[in-house]
């Protein structure tokens, strides 16, 4: 086990390492820079002497190779150098957005399991039913409506019509405030899990086994509990590690909508800003946290799953 | 199962709503407090005057030598009173002596120094450096004396002296990009830093040692809301009082909502700009063509949803404009005269040629601006039927090279001295690098007018000089100059105090007099 995480890890390095030398070079390849982006709708007011010397106040005069090499040598010493649009140190401003994105996205996730599990086991149960039709068509609408109008929407609704609700903003962190965003974000993916779960109930419910329990009088409930449930979860954990670099990407969309202070948020505002260091930590940080995850998530899978265990132990050696 | 899970839902909107109605009883103590509450389309990511062009919070905390009035006027603010010498070349201001910095130390005329050589310091990395190169040096005459050195005469130095003052000893030594002061700013305005939330909204509360008039708000936040649909929302909720809006949103206003939208002229305009190393608008002839070719009355209308009115020149907004009757009209047969006389007749697909050229040339705007991108596809579609070809090329903003475009589809205007966004864009000194004269416009009358009206002293005359300069663009004209633009602010209905003075570019500036708004709490 432990080699098999050793060995996940520098296969992670390799991957953080060449995924940064891409993202520095990409994102230098948008037309546009800090100075200019400082100068914003003046834009025609910036002079090409004036652009020269704010690109060398900040160092981004050097070559790119050699400019990476010395980020690189900064961010191992925890150095993440100063956002270019507030001078603030990049790893304070990423770490401020860091908490309202994990809210949201773990309450977005809690809707998308709670959802799943109970309209994917009940449809799945129920295969070809009224019910099941109604739902599936549901969560095929929800997939489907851009989550900047379906957000708007329930703006209207919630904080306009019914005055129940306030329509953005994180206020000092009460319920309210995350029940419209990680409800948009929850319904925009709760379709595939919804669907994945089904699919899994209804090839499980119809194999040699569950006949086998069912003659044999074991009750529907302990049938569901102990054998349809825990056969359904190892495909949804492994797509919850796979959809999360999904989450964070839409997360964007809605963080915006509804002024929710997160990463998706940042991310936009450094990137139209071209404030490379915080854009760089926060793609970073986000490959870091996926890869995590997905660790986690095959360590989780292993220790449910004997079979995968074993396979996890082979891999190790 | 599933009546489980039911339950367990039920229990979390429960729950939930339980969190909204212990929220509501703790927000029920601030309603005695006056608080205007401003939706911003950005975030506020630094408070530095030094540091920002046009980020209204700044003058609110911060406060320069001079501010404009509701005719944008320039009066004085921390300077009491100046002296010009006759030359125009040194002003020495009298600072007064009762401002001071909310941590109690005075405001005086060593803090107007350090300000003006932080601006003009290389390594500032700042977008206002350009506003300030007529100043050739800034000396400390007493406490409270400064004398400001140019140049060459420049009045609307006293309009952009309006840029707040900062203070000295807590930043001598501080590297200004990157200084803790930019996240705790102590300024000298009518409102002080309370809070920084972590979601990036600002509360200023009033500063009780302000020398000025006292403002009647107890507090003013600034709040982000990036998205301007959620904008209008927070309008409609009385979340927030005071936000810009789309032209394109006003359709969404309905009778009871608790804001007004309040239409505020801004000296700002749109125009065609030529490319003057072009031959083909050499011939002013053609230029005044395609002036009378275009229906502005229409670009209004269509593009700017009734929110703005036609442009017949750069000074149209100021004290120093002439009326508008004097400027162009929509009038077809004399555009086509016009092309005629100066030799231009229709080929075969109807496009306009002379000598085996064919009047044509790319119509930059830059893809971000919206407005821009469809005023060069209106402007295009109205000069088609006189055989003009204009390419509509939307073109990545910094891909714009803004001196080398064939036409480009232009944006200025400044609400302070006539002289501010003249004689830096049509006076022939003003070509090359770094200047703004992107189009190499020449003309010696436009010339010799610009800098009799900037060295006069006396207003009537300067106001004579430029009705002149105005009659000259109009023959030669540099620009297609095409609509003014309006600032669209929703205001809720218990606030007041919004005037109507002539703002900025993007309505900057609505908030110059905040010390007479005011708001009704219940």
């Amino acid at each position: 086990m432990g080699r098999f995480i050793i060995k996940r890890i520098v296969e992670s390095l390799f991957v953080l390492i060449i995924g940064s030398m891409l993202c520095f070079a990409f994102i230098r390849t948008l037309p546009g820079d800090p100075a200019a982006a400082m100068y914003g709708d003046q834009l025609q007011k910036l002079s090409d002497a004036d652009r020269l010397r704010i690109i060398e106040n900040l160092g981004l005069d050097e070559s790119l190779p050699m400019q990476y090499v010395k980020w690189l040598g900064q961010v191992f010493q925890g150095e993440w150098g100063q956002s270019t649009i507030s001078g603030v140190d990049a790893a304070t401003v990423v770490a401020g957005s860091l908490q309202p994105t994990f809210l949201l996205l773990l309450s977005s996730q809690f809707l998308i399991l709670l959802l799943a599990v109970v309209f994917g086991v009940s449809t799945g149960l129920k295969h070809r039913s009224l019910y099941d039709h109604v739902v599936t068509i549901i969560s095929f609408i929800f997939l489907s409506i851009p989550p900047f109008w379906f957000a708007l929407m329930l703006m209207i609704f919630f904080s306009v019509y019914l005055g129940i609700l306030p329509t953005s903003g994180m206020g000092n962190g009460q319920i309210r405030y995350i029940l419209l965003p990680s409800l948009v974000l929850a319904l925009a993916h709760a379709g595939y899990f919804l669907r994945l779960i089904r699919n899994h109930i209804i090839i499980t419910k119809n194999s040699g086994f569950i006949f086998a329990l069912k003659a044999r009088g074991f009750s529907e409930w302990s049938i569901l509990k102990k054998h349809l449930l825990p056969n359904a979860s190892i495909p949804l954990l492994s797509y919850t590690g796979i959809s999360l670099a999904v989450s964070l990407a839409s997360s964007v969309v809605v963080e915006t909508i509804f002024s929710w202070p997160g990463l998706g948020r940042l991310a936009l505002k450094s990137a139209l800003a071209h404030d490379y260091p915080v854009l760089l930590a926060i793609i970073m940080l986000s490959m870091v946290f996926v890869i995590l995850v997905n660790l986690l998530v095959d360590l989780l899978c292993a220790w449910i799953d004997p079979r995968l265990r074993n396979q996890v132990l082979e891999e190790g050696k | 199962m599933n009546k489980k899970m039911w339950i367990v839902s039920l229990v979390i909107a429960l729950l939930s709503l339980a969190g909204c109605s212990q929220e509501n009883s703790n927000s029920a103590a601030s309603t005695t407090t006056k608080q205007l509450i401003y939706g911003m389309n950005s975030e506020i990511e630094k408070i530095n005057p030094v540091l920002d062009e046009s980020q209204e919070i700044d003058t609110l905390l911060f406060r320069g030598l001079t501010k404009p009035n509701a005719e944008n006027e320039v009066t004085p603010d921390l300077a009491e009173s100046w002296k010009v010498s006759d030359d125009q070349l040194t002003y020495l201001f009298a600072l007064r002596q009762d401002a001071t910095w909310q941590d109690g130390e005075p405001v005086t005329a060593r803090d107007v120094k350090f300000t003006f050589d932080q601006i003009r310091n290389p390594k500032t990395n700042t977008p206002i450096s350009g506003e300030f190169n007529e100043i050739a040096s800034v000396e400390v005459i007493g406490d409270y004396e400064i004398e400001m050195t140019l140049h060459r005469p420049f009045p609307p130095l006293l309009d952009k002296l309006k840029v707040g003052i900062v203070p000295e000893h807590l930043l001598q030594g501080e590297d200004l990009n990157t200084t803790e002061f930019n996240q705790n700013p102590v300024g000298n305005g009518p409102f002080k830093l309370k809070k920084w939330d972590a979601d990036h909204t600002i509360i200023l509360e009033r500063n009780e040692g302000y020398y000025g008039t006292a403002p009647k708000l107890d507090e003013v936040v600034f709040k982000s809301v990036p998205d301007a649909n959620t904008r209008i929302l927070q309008l409609k909720t009385g979340e927030i009082d005071l936000a810009l809006v789309e032209p394109n949103q006003l359709a969404s206003s309905k009778k009871g909502d608790p804001y007004s939208v309040h239409e505020i002229p801004t000296a700002d305009y749109r125009a065609v700009m030529y490319n003057f190393d072009l031959p083909l608008f050499q011939d002013k002839r053609i230029r005044q063509a395609m002036n009378y070719a275009v229906n502005r009355d229409e670009l209004v209308k269509g593009i700017l949803a009734g929110k703005g009115e036609a442009a017949y020149g750069p000074l149209q907004k100021s004290w120093a404009g002439t009326s508008k009757t004097e400027g162009y009209t929509y009038n077809p047969q004399k555009a086509e005269q016009l092309l005629a006389e100066a030799g231009w007749v229709k080929d075969q697909q109807g496009v306009l040629t002379k000598d085996g050229q064919r009047f044509e040339f790319e119509l930059v705007s830059p893809i971000q601006d919206t407005v821009r991108v469809a005023l060069a596809n209106v402007v295009s579609e109205q000069l088609k039927p006189f055989g003009i070809v204009a390419k509509p090329k939307p073109v990545d903003q910094h891909a714009i090279k803004y001196d080398g475009e064939e036409a480009l589809i232009i944006g200025w205007g400044s609400e302070f001295d006539p002289d501010d966004h003249t004689y830096r864009l049509f006076h022939s000194d003003e070509i090359g690098d770094g200047q703004y004269n992107f189009g190499s416009y020449q003309n010696t009358k436009v010339d010799e007018l610009l800098l009799k009206a900037r060295t006069t002293v006396n207003q009537d005359e300067r106001k004579a000089y430029y009705h002149q300069f105005q009659d000259e663009l109009t023959t030669d004209p540099p620009y297609n100059f095409l609509v003014y633009l309006q600032a669209l602010y929703g205001v809720n209905e218990n606030v007041s105090g919004i005037s109507m003075r002539t703002l900025g570019h993007h309505g900057f500036g609505v908030l110059w007099n905040i010390e007479e708004w005011d708001k009704k709490v219940k």
